[in-house]
């Protein structure tokens, strides 16, 4: 016990002083028509949804924001805390104390992972007190019809709170409920009375998730993307139940967050399983196993496997849940199955679990920033109700995340204009297929002729040196492959020298452009969302104008397509006086 | 019997099962060939896995016959055979096969991957927890709920709107006619093309979906029954026939909520009939089959009795189903059966009352049938189809000619003879389109079906499928391949008997037994998926839901009408909300004229006839006063730039598709020799009164066309136009055209 206090006191201090950049995990804005709603986007899975905390504890406390007021939050952690304390009493037989210190930890598990977030502390807050209520051997108590009445209390109160995820949280209700107790001693109208209030519980949480409003899609033109494609051929979209016309979530994110982590976690249950005797922690334990399992599939299988993971078919079958990431949700119902599995093991794994999340929090923002490798500037000290905000609370909130604030305002703020490169006389090098005439198709103007390695795929060590006759201020490069349009780069990088190529020093170099992953040029729809244009639009902007006399155009990524170019061109840029979509 | 005798029966009987299984393995995977027309594994380019050689399947079956031969011989002198089922697992074998192949991601597919296997699989894992955990209710539940689901989802698509895509317009039109005018069918129709004989009650089959529902009818407007009608039909009457069907053939309470399961996912093409093309008549007679399959049989079997239920339920089930006349061809080889076992049949309670009561109840409207709609020349049509395509082909001087031909009785297929790899490609469109649980275990449900019952499902099965895959281009007018459909919906019966069995061996089998087991249960449940997305629209069959008002159409219509006829110009297919134009007057009650107001032509056809087309706009004048048509409508952009630049016509509205022209001079007269006023014009009378003793109005003659007063006659305007002369009129009396009554009619009088 002295040792769950030590750790439980670290934890907090951990909490407290954590470098977080937002403790909530979303940015919110008001629903534009259904004012008890706000519209939140996950500023790590990009997803993009309605949500609202307990209405009864907003009745009860007069706030109503989702993300940015600390009451709420906190009412509901402790709700879960309060409910998790019952379970665990009940289900280790543990002192009061230690019931607490436990319920603490499994408390701070979910904030030092998921920190306020709105989705997971409002599917969580009641969701202790369903199973404790909906336990048949409590629920079936002779003589007491108030019981049911309780139970479909808190049912309702899950149902409120977890909105679309409800189906899915009463499924781990009743799956934790239902596991608890022996069937074989249970009377025929016993049963029948279970299924049908299983029946009714899982009706009325369809029904709220019916309830919960769509949330407003930008007018994204056709063919735009806001995230890196999942690679699966076509658009994967639910056959009956309300989905985007363009990918929401940031998949290649998602997975190579959570995909060690849900390896780990495997191991760990797994571990769990095979080391423990007690026939109550070893039901947990292999609770979090399969949902390890289901995680692990998830996210480490290819995408074309992951997209028939339950946690996707579920996704596309529950209404309203296609706009979410379910992977969140399962890592942290798995989590703290493993965390219950292990109350009762040695100090050294429960050590290892807790330094294992701090180590390799996959939704830490720092970390996803790292993961992302890209410019930190979330947009997340927009002030509320400016434009600027409606945009960023939008699928379009990848775009921030990926290029940062700066870069978006800059590309919405101005006009590039372009030139023939041809006009200029540079000298062209390449890696490959270097003759002259060849050289030339990437300046003739032309979109039918091109330049390319003809290999027939992108190793990412191809490169174009441009060496021009005197420096100039360039803003932009436009790598256009005419009507080649399945050749545009996979990744691209461009450095800079201000002087000719001949005499250029590793000194003078300056990376101008680096994109990893190459997801197309930053466009915005006639209302100011911005979004990716279709990838064969290779139009680079410069991280600032530069004054350059030789560039350095390598493409990094990989591809079974060769890079093509048809028409090189320079981009000036010219300051518009008003931004787009105001 | 002494423990080595016992222990070498049950190595003996163990390695018979054996090579029984490895046989029907063989049979499963050569069907799998023949339907899939070669396999890669998982996705299209992936590890071939099936061959596409035309000749290995052929070799597998063989082989798969001989090694059931084999594994079945007792002796061979006197040969001795005993195969009496076929065994479930090779079956399910296939299903596990199915799945991993390509063909989920085949286009066309009721089940379209690749994505639909995480739905699979995720029922499949629900599945098995409910058959280990012994969820009994579970499957009644999860069955009411698929239904349930299924219908909110239709009349959540339709919402407000109507379904009026193809012909779901034309049975609103005849539901409305029914409403108003049964039993006095068929009639003389003013309201469209200047007088019709409105008919196509018998043919199209309206009639057994309005008897059907006519208690609906009766108390709600046709417009806001109709798309609850379709609703109950595709997720009522469906279900329950199966449900029922699958109770008289003894299937257990489990098999019978398969049934239902299965019944509203068959195929994507039972969709497309039934909501895109909107065939009613066909849907409510492919819902009752089972039904009537199911009573037939047990009619014809030896010891079981008829109740009192069973005989009305066949009495007006079997009319319901025959009043689509085409489905009597699918009940062939039961009537055969019927013949056969007659005198077995007769013996029975109520057997002779039932034989009776069809006979008096079909009687009369097939012989109203078989005149009205000129039966024996449709069914001879085809004839002149191939007539005219011979000409085209080695006559130069008569191409005109046979061309003309050609335009008239051109079908969705071709004529032609039977030709096999038109069959086998038929089969595969069918197959893919269709739940693949109905074709794989489709022969182990009905080795398990009754004893009585086997045989006849058989041979329905054989020749549904004859009929279907075998004969369109033979009879192309009578689009057989329907008859696949048929088969399909007739297949959930034996389908639903093996996951029966399947999931009651489910705790003894074997882990392979059991995966094959709740994976087709995933299949099944992914089949109420599947039909739950084309209820929302997301699949290839788009049919279209119209908005309230029509796209405005028809108060424009009433709106700006000057009185006299409104003419569509150019060809009217789908080009009203995507239905046909027939409702039209239904909805406005005023005089229409376009090319035609239902689906009965195959190719462009003008409005305007090519002896007044040819003469340009004098022609075009001609036609429009003959016809005294006040308001032109335009959708073609032809016509719109057409009517545009003439003076004559001036534009009153216009939609996003329309343009309402108004002429601006028109005779304003039906009357083209002699005096009178057209008083009134329903959907199927004509009041005029006369100012003089002697008329020609223009409405078309029918031979059938009565008055209340005056003689009629023809009166000809050109080889195609035959206007109605009035002659031996009172003048200023008041006059009444409408034709004859069915009873003197076709019988005389006599009925």
């Amino acid at each position: 016990m002295i040792f769950s206090s030590l750790l439980l006191l670290a934890s907090l201090l951990l909490i407290a002083f954590s470098p977080k950049s937002s403790f909530f995990g979303v940015l919110d804005r008001a629903h534009p028509t259904h004012p008890e709603w706000s519209l939140i986007v996950d500023t790590t899975t990009n997803a993009f949804h309605s949500w609202s905390w307990d209405p009864l504890l907003v009745l009860l406390l007069g706030d109503t924001g989702v993300a940015g007021s600390w009451l709420l939050p906190l009412v509901h952690l402790g709700v879960f805390t309060i409910g998790t304390i019952f379970v665990l009493r009940h289900s280790f037989d543990s002192s009061w104390l230690r019931a607490c210190i436990d319920a603490a930890l499994s408390s701070v598990i979910v904030v030092a992972l998921f920190g306020l977030h709105p989705v997971i502390l409002g599917t969580l807050t009641w969701l202790p007190w369903c199973v404790l209520c909906c336990r048949p051997s409590w629920l079936l108590k002779q003589n007491s019809h108030l019981r049911p009445a309780i139970a479909l209390f808190f049912i309702l109160r899950l149902v409120r709170t977890a909105h679309q995820l409800s189906p899915l949280a009463l499924g781990f209700t009743f799956l934790f409920a239902f596991s608890q107790s022996s069937k074989d001693t249970r009377h025929r109208s016993q049963v029948v009375f279970l299924s049908l209030f299983s029946v009714v519980a899982f009706a009325l949480s369809l029904y709220q998730s019916f309830e919960v409003p769509l949330p407003p899609l930008p007018d994204y033109p056709i063919y735009s993307q806001v995230v890196p494609d999942d690679g699966v051929p076509g658009r994967v979209s639910p056959l009956l139940t309300s989905y985007a016309p363009l990918q929401l979530i940031d998949r290649s994110l998602v997975r190579y967050s959570l995909s060690l982590f849900a390896l780990l976690g495997l191991l760990l249950s797994c571990l769990s399983y095979l080391f423990t005797n007690t026939a109550g922690v070893k039901r947990y334990a292999r609770i979090s196993t399969v949902l390890f399992i289901i995680l692990y599939f998830d996210t480490y299988a290819a995408e074309s496997w992951s997209i028939i993971s339950p946690i996707q078919t579920v996704r596309r079958l529950l209404p309203g849940t296609f706009f979410l990431s379910l992977s969140p949700f399962i890592l942290c119902a798995s989590l703290l199955f493993l965390w219950w599995t292990l109350l009762r093991n040695r100090l050294l794994l429960k050590a290892f679990f807790f330094l294992l999340l701090w180590l390799i929090n996959p939704f830490d923002h720092h970390s996803v920033a790292i993961t992302a490798g890209k410019t930190l500037t979330p947009p997340l000290s927009i002030p509320e109700d400016s434009l600027e905000r409606t945009w960023a609370v939008s699928p379009s909130y990848a775009l921030y995340r990926q290029n940062g604030r700066k870069a978006i305002t800059r590309a919405r703020t101005t006009q590039l204009h372009f030139h023939k490169l041809g006009n200029l006389k540079p000298t062209l090098l390449a890696s490959n297929h270097n003759a002259p005439k060849a050289l030339h198709r990437m300046v003739d103007g032309r979109g039918k002729t091109r330049w390319s390695e003809h290999t027939g795929k992108q190793s990412g060590n191809e490169w174009v040196q441009i060496s021009l006759p005197e420096p100039i201020v360039v803003e932009a490069l436009d790598l256009n492959v005419g009507k080649f349009t399945s050749d545009f780069p996979r990744g691209i990088r461009i450095t800079s020298w201000p002087t000719p190529c001949t005499t250029r020093e590793p000194e003078t170099a300056q990376i101008v452009v680096e994109k990893e992953k190459w997801l197309g040029t930053v466009g915005f729809s006639e209302k100011g969302f911005p979004y990716y244009k279709p990838q064969h639009q290779v139009i680079a902007v410069f991280s600032q104008p530069t004054k350059t006399q030789c560039l350095l155009l390598e493409q990094t990524g990989t591809a079974n397509f060769d890079w093509s170019i048809a028409r090189l061109r320079l981009a000036r840029i010219f300051h518009q006086t008003s931004s787009r979509g105001e | 019997m002494p423990q080595s005798l016992q222990i070498s029966y049950l190595r003996k009987h163990l390695k018979r099962r054996w090579k029984s299984n490895l046989a029907w393995t063989a049979i499963v995977f050569s069907l799998l060939i023949l339907l899939s027309g070669g396999g890669t594994l998982w996705v299209k380019g992936g590890f071939s896995f099936l061959s596409t050689s035309r000749i290995v399947p052929v070799l597998i079956l063989a082989c798969g016959l001989i090694g059931i031969l084999a594994s079945h011989v007792h002796s061979l002198f006197p040969l001795q055979l005993s195969i009496r089922t076929a065994p479930i697992a090779p079956f399910l074998f296939g299903v596990i096969a199915l799945f991993c192949l390509d063909w989920l991601t085949r286009p066309y597919n009721l089940i379209q991957g690749p994505n639909i296997r995480g739905e699979i699989v995720l029922f499949a894992l629900l599945s098995w927890i409910a058959l280990s955990r012994k969820l009994s209710w579970a499957l009644p539940f999860a069955v009411l709920f698929s239904l349930a689901l299924l219908a909110a989802l239709l009349l959540h698509t339709t919402g407000d709107g109507l379904l009026f895509s193809d012909d779901n317009a034309t049975f609103l039109y005849r539901f409305a006619l029914l409403k108003e005018h049964f039993p006095r069918i068929p009639f003389y129709g003013p309201l469209w093309n200047a007088g019709i004989e409105v008919r196509d009650f018998f043919a199209t089959g309206a009639l057994n979906v309005f008897f059907l529902f006519s208690p609906l009818f009766a108390l709600l407007e046709v417009e806001s029954a109709y798309n609850i009608v379709v609703t109950a039909l595709l997720f009522g009457v469906l279900p329950l026939s199966l449900y029922t069907a699958a109770s008289i053939e003894g299937l257990g309470a489990k098999g019978r909520w398969f049934a239902a399961l299965l019944a509203p996912a068959t195929s994507l093409l039972w969709y497309r009939w039934a909501l895109q093309y909107g065939t009613l008549g066909f849907v409510t007679s492919a819902t009752l089959l089972p039904l009537n399959t199911a009573l037939i049989i047990k009619f014809l079997h030896p010891t079981r009795t008829i109740t009192r239920w069973e005989a009305v339920l066949a009495v007006a089930s079997i009319t319901l189903m025959l009043l689509w006349s085409l489905s009597g061809i699918a009940l062939l080889p039961l009537v055969l059966g019927g013949l056969v076992y007659a005198k077995r049949y007769f013996r029975k309670k109520y057997a002779f009352l039932i034989f009776v009561a069809l006979f008096l109840l079909n009687l009369p409207w097939i012989v109203i049938f078989w005149q009205a709609s000129q039966v024996s020349s449709f069914l001879h049509s085809e004839k002149k189809a191939e007539v005219s395509q011979s000409l085209l082909t080695t006559n130069t001087t008569q191409t005109k000619k046979a061309e003309e031909k050609k335009e008239r009785i051109t079908y969705k297929h071709k004529a032609g003879g039977v030709d096999l790899k038109k069959t086998l490609s038929l089969l595969r469109e069918y197959s893919t389109s269709h739940q693949p649980l109905l074709w794989l275990l489709f022969l182990p449900g009905v080795f398990r079906l009754r004893r009585g019952s086997r045989g006849f499902y058989l041979l329905l099965a054989g020749w549904l499928l004859f009929l279907g895959a075998f004969l369109p281009p033979v009879k192309p007018q009578l689009e057989l391949d329907r008859m696949l459909i048929f088969l399909g919906i007739v297949a959930c019966i034996p389908a639903a008997r093996t996951l029966e069995r399947s999931i009651g061996h489910f705790s003894k089998a074997s882990f392979f037994f059991r995966v094959g087991t709740v994976l087709a249960l995933g299949f099944a449940f992914a089949g109420i998926v599947s039909s739950g997305a084309v209820l929302r629209k997301r699949t290839l069959v788009p049919f279209t839901v119209t908005d309230k008002d029509f796209g405005g159409l028809p108060q424009a219509l009433t709106q700006h009408y000057p009185g006299g006829r409104i003419l569509f110009t150019g060809f009217m297919l789908h080009d009203f909300m995507g239905g046909h134009i027939a409702p039209m007057a239904h909805f406005i009650k005023l005089p229409l004229i376009a090319s035609s107001p239902v689906h009965n032509m195959w190719k462009y056809q003008q409005v305007f006839p090519k002896e007044f087309l040819s003469r340009g706009d004098e022609g075009i004048e001609e036609y429009l006063n003959l016809y005294n048509v006040g308001l032109v409508l335009a959708h073609e952009k032809r016509w719109k730039d057409k009517l545009l630049q003439n003076d004559n016509f001036h534009e009153v509205w216009r939609s996003r598709k329309f343009i309402l022209f108004e002429r601006t001079s028109f005779p304003d007269t039906y009357f083209l020799k002699g005096k009178g006023e057209v008083l009134q014009q329903t959907a199927r009378s004509v009041t005029l009164r006369m100012d003089s003793s002697s008329a020609v109005i223009s409405f078309h003659y029918l031979p059938f066309l009565k008055s209340s007063q005056c003689t009629l006659s023809p009166y000809s305007i050109t080889d195609e136009i035959n206007f109605v002369r009035l002659d031996n009129c009172a003048a200023g009396s008041t006059v009444t055209l409408e034709g004859e009554g069915a009873s003197k009619r076709f019988f005389g009088g006599v009925l």
